[in-house]
């Protein structure tokens, strides 16, 4: 009999079959069939559910990260996040990243290099500050992103031919929760990403968030520490459990 | 104490006038809320947050969903054909004139006000504001995307903002387009019926009942509040079409006219 899948979706904390997510595949004993992308907002995570979820079977597993849904856009095949414009707090330079993202959505690298391929690039940035600057709300925005993950935790995935289908949060849990209308399982514990901070105050001291953003520079933000590996199985065991995913050792 | 009424959406539920005075007085309601010209599902969710707080037990919700393509966009409704034309080149178009009423509406300024307030830094930003949505919609825009994106906002609001009012007695059309909603693959129908758009309502009766097929020969027909035809066929029509969804609040016309 031919394995189950299993299927991540979301962003850079499952966007490679290592770690947490090659562990995960393993104890369901699924061949992994798709990952989450780096730096992919809620919108692209509806497009890739929409256009994927007819190779989902009734025994496969689904585990669905749940970005953050106020920085991060999703504008012709590309991910751009606010920071990328210089207004984060990372320091980047916008035509580099915006030409690094059409090369991964497949713009031929030597059409880039020409005048009028820099040129594209150019207008998509002019484009996109004038979209932020002009016409971004960004509460109407969030609000708008925060009822498209409403519609995948609460219409999408129990729709689904599996009953395999957890979700976690990735950056922010709160910026959900505490939407009137997002009607959410208050069991979902906090995201990767707050888990991450609470490791490095605590047990690192750390509170600088450059040195954290470095530190977490690896394959699905992993780090390779035994006391983080306690916490983060802690903290999800009890979500990856109803998949019977859940890792009682505490350690990979 | 009367109960209140509450209509979310877009031109075809902006005015107290025709069909929704007429609901409105059936159910004995006032009229909280009214609908917004050239509104999108990203403004309707936004006034349901809103109002929802407000909305109470025994009160009265009707919702228009419009088609899953219009922006809203910093408290501006904006359309893509303001900026482009392809399927829309019958209507005579002015882009900068279009954003520039936008703006003035976002400004709450009376059209009679305009020319007087209409400063140089005013016409400045909606040149900004215009080249902004032009950019926008040459180099950032996925039609696909960007409906998939409303339609899921238009089924969570189905699926779990209506239900989960205060009151029961909540009821919804499709203004523009059911089938850009419901004949998509991931579409998760409410239990509610439902019945075919307010706009091919209109089609339909323009089509059979005056053999007109041409768009802008029927655009300047529904140039009324809330797009109302008077025409008794036309009333006839809307009435027995929409009356089995009003009859889930009480508020059907048996007489088939207003």
């Amino acid at each position: 009999m031919s394995k189950n899948n299993i299927f991540f979706f979301g962003d850079s904390y499952c966007e490679y079959n290592e770690n947490w997510v090659k562990k995960v595949s393993n104890a369901v004993d699924a061949e992994v069939q798709h990952l989450g992308t780096g730096g992919a907002g809620i919108s692209h995570l509806l497009e890739t559910l929409h256009n994927t979820v007819h190779k989902i079977e009734k025994d496969d597993y689904v585990v669905v990260c749940l970005t953050d849904q106020i920085t991060r856009f999703y504008f012709a095949d590309l991910h751009l996040l606010i920071n990328h414009l210089g207004i984060g707090e990372i320091d980047m330079a916008p035509l580099k990243y915006i030409e690094g993202e059409r090369i991964k959505a497949g713009v031929d690298k030597e059409y880039l290099a020409t005048v009028k391929g820099a040129q594209s690039t150019g207008q998509i940035l002019t484009a996109f500050r004038g979209y932020i600057k002009h016409l971004h709300n960004s509460i109407t925005y969030n609000r708008d992103q925060t009822a498209m993950a409403s519609y995948i935790v609460n219409t999408f995935l129990p729709n689904l031919k599996t009953k395999n289908a957890i979700y976690l949060y990735s950056m922010n849990k709160d910026t959900y929760t505490d939407k009137k209308y997002y009607i959410n399982n208050d069991n979902i514990p906090i995201s990767f990403w707050q888990a991450q901070l609470n490791y490095f105050v605590k047990h690192k001291d750390i509170v600088d968030l450059p040195t954290i953003l470095t530190l977490t520079r690896t394959h699905n933000h992993w780090i390779d520490d035994p006391v983080w590996e306690k916490m983060f199985w802690k903290t999800y065991n009890p979500i990856l459990k109803l998949i019977g995913a859940d890792n009682p050792d505490l350690i990979i | 104490m009367k109960s209140n009424i509450w209509f979310f959406g877009d031109s075809y539920l902006e005015h107290d006038a025709n069909w929704v005075r007429f609901v409105a007085d059936r159910c004995k309601a006032k009229i909280q809320e009214l609908g917004a010209g050239g509104s999108s599902v990203s403004y309707l969710l936004d006034r349901l947050h809103k109002c929802a707080p407000r909305i109470k037990k025994d009160d009265y919700v009707v919702v228009s969903l419009s088609d899953p393509y219009r922006h809203y966009f910093d408290d501006l409704h904006l359309m893509p054909h303001m900026v482009r034309t392809p399927d829309m080149d019958h209507i005579d178009l002015n882009p900068y004139g279009m954003i520039e009423n936008e703006y003035r509406r976002k400004l709450g300024i009376e059209k009679n006000r305009w020319k007087k307030l209409r400063t140089i830094p005013i016409q400045m930003h909606t040149l900004d504001i215009l080249n902004a949505y032009n950019n926008y919609m040459s180099h950032l825009y996925t039609p696909t995307v960007f409906s998939q994106e409303l339609i899921s906002i238009v089924n969570n609001i189905i699926k779990n903002i209506l239900p989960n009012l205060p009151t029961k007695k909540v009821i919804y059309f499709y203004s523009i387009d059911r089938e850009a909603y419901e004949d998509t693959l991931f579409f998760q129908k409410g239990s509610q019926p439902t019945v075919t758009s307010f706009f091919h309502q209109q089609v339909d009766y323009f089509a059979q009942e005056k053999d007109m097929t041409d768009h802008s020969s029927i655009m300047p027909e529904l140039e009324t509040p809330n797009h109302w035809v008077t025409d008794p066929k036309m009333q006839k029509r809307f009435w027995t079409i929409n009356n089995p969804i009003l009859k889930l609040i009480d508020a059907d016309n048996p007489d088939l006219i207003i």
